[in-house]
């Protein structure tokens, strides 16, 4: 009888000592898949379960960080003085040759 | 009538086609120097001493002096004077850069003459020894294009050294090699029969020579570079000048560290054609125009295995107005 009793104590310090255990693999698991998945959808069982298929997966949608150009406003600054801005100088030089040969090549290469 | 713009660190200058085959350069220092006066009778004398000088006075009642004049007033003042361009594109240090440059290139390249006059302008290349978040061409393009389209232009980028190969390889059928040697980088291109091959870009160039010179000296920078401007020294050589012995000195420094980024950059390069024949190398820039400079490049580029056969190295016909002539040529063209 005491041994009946004992038998059936230890079936359930066996029942509870695995489900403590269960339930902290669990936890643990859970939080490593949080640590280590940086895109959940990546790893998940969907995408494999979709390239296993073939299906291709969902193209990654980027968000463009490129700096926008505000208003380049020069308007509160006033020229003084009444000095032109640059020194200018002219060379004999004619640029019509150069252009068509480049031109010309261009257009060979279907530019 | 179409326009060229070269868009340069120490200079902005202007291209177009004068009367009866001639082309028309207006050149301006990119520089500035800012004076806050500190009452109303300072802001009257300091305007009184500014007379025939390039500058514009700011809401705030501070005067920014442009050009050559901001070296002269940041030399007098032992200071030295800003730019709105850094390294090749719109500076992020300086906060009134973006401002600045705006009203430089506004009065320099003026108004167009029609509504979507073509205008082409240049900048730089990707660099290949510099992983960095400030260094946006993308956005000192749309800066500087936005401000052209306000002149009324419609404006189109290159690249500075395609340009410099458009104004200098028509007699090698657009097939060589040129480098633009400007004061913020070094920009490289490939052409093969007017087609850019290979494009990128070096960091250091002669900001770099004077910044160091600086260093070593204990000078400005602006007195460094007015000293290396107007100074007699030889590329390499011992100079009795303690500046110019340092200019001389990191002037052969530079063009060693340039030549060994070149033959690494295009050493087993994937988009480089097999060339039959040697190619022509060009340089142009205000860099190049020290003494003995295109012979110090051509020694280098032999010492460090550059990977490309060598026809010869030559000077650009005007190694300041260069690259805005590849521009003007590119802009009758695109």
């Amino acid at each position: 009888m005491a041994s009946g009793l004992q038998a059936r104590c230890d079936v359930m310090e066996l029942l509870l000592v695995g489900l403590v255990s269960g339930i902290l693999l669990g936890y643990i698991a859970g939080r490593l898949d949080r640590l280590v998945s940086v895109r959940p959808e990546e790893n998940s069982f969907f995408t494999s379960t979709m390239q296993r298929r073939g299906e291709a997966p969902k193209k990654k949608v980027a968000i463009d960080e490129t700096k926008f150009v505000t208003d380049v406003s020069t308007e509160d600054m006033k020229s003084a003085g009444n000095v032109q801005l640059g020194t200018v100088t002219t060379a004999k030089d004619d640029i019509s040759a150069a252009t068509n040969k480049l031109a010309h090549l261009k257009k060979s290469k279907g530019y | 009538m179409a326009k060229g713009l070269d868009v340069g660190t120490s200079f902005i200058v202007l291209a177009k086609d004068g009367d009866q085959g001639t082309v028309e350069y207006k050149d301006f220092r990119d520089a500035f120097y800012v004076i806050k006066p500190t009452t109303p009778i300072a802001s009257k004398m300091i305007e009184k001493g500014l007379a025939g000088k390039v500058f514009v006075k700011d809401a705030d009642g501070s005067f920014i002096i442009l050009g050559k004049d901001a070296i002269e007033k940041a030399v007098e003042r032992n200071d030295s004077a800003k730019r709105p361009m850094y390294r090749g594109v719109v500076s992020a240090k300086e906060k009134d850069a973006r401002r600045v440059l705006a009203f430089i290139l506004k009065e320099v390249a003026g108004k167009s003459s029609k509504k979507g006059e073509k205008l082409v302008f240049c900048v730089p290349a990707q660099p290949v020894d510099q992983e960095d978040d400030d260094f946006d061409v993308g956005y000192h393009e749309d800066v500087v294009k936005k401000v052209l389209d306000e002149c009324g232009y419609d404006a189109k980028s290159i690249n500075e050294a395609e340009a410099l190969c458009y104004s200098e390889l028509e007699k090698d059928d657009y097939t060589g090699v040129c480098l633009s040697w400007g004061a913020g980088m070094v920009n490289v291109c490939v052409m093969l029969n007017g087609e850019p091959v290979v494009k990128f870009s070096t960091t250091k160039s002669g900001d770099w020579v004077d910044r160091m010179a600086s260093v070593a000296t204990g000078e400005t920078d602006s007195i460094v570079q007015a000293e290396k401007e107007n100074g007699d020294f030889v590329v390499g050589k011992p100079n009795d000048n303690q500046v110019l012995a340092a200019v001389a000195t990191y002037y052969d420094r530079l063009i060693d560290y340039t030549t060994k980024q070149l033959a690494s950059a295009m050493d087993g390069h994937k988009s480089l054609p097999k060339f039959k024949d040697p190619l022509p190398v060009v340089v142009a820039g205000g860099t190049t125009k020290a003494k003995g400079f295109v012979a110090h490049f051509e020694k280098k580029l032999k010492e460090n295995d550059f990977p490309l056969p060598v026809k010869e190295v030559r000077h650009a016909a005007d190694p300041l107005h260069a690259v805005a002539r590849g521009c003007l040529i590119a802009s009758q063209i695109l």
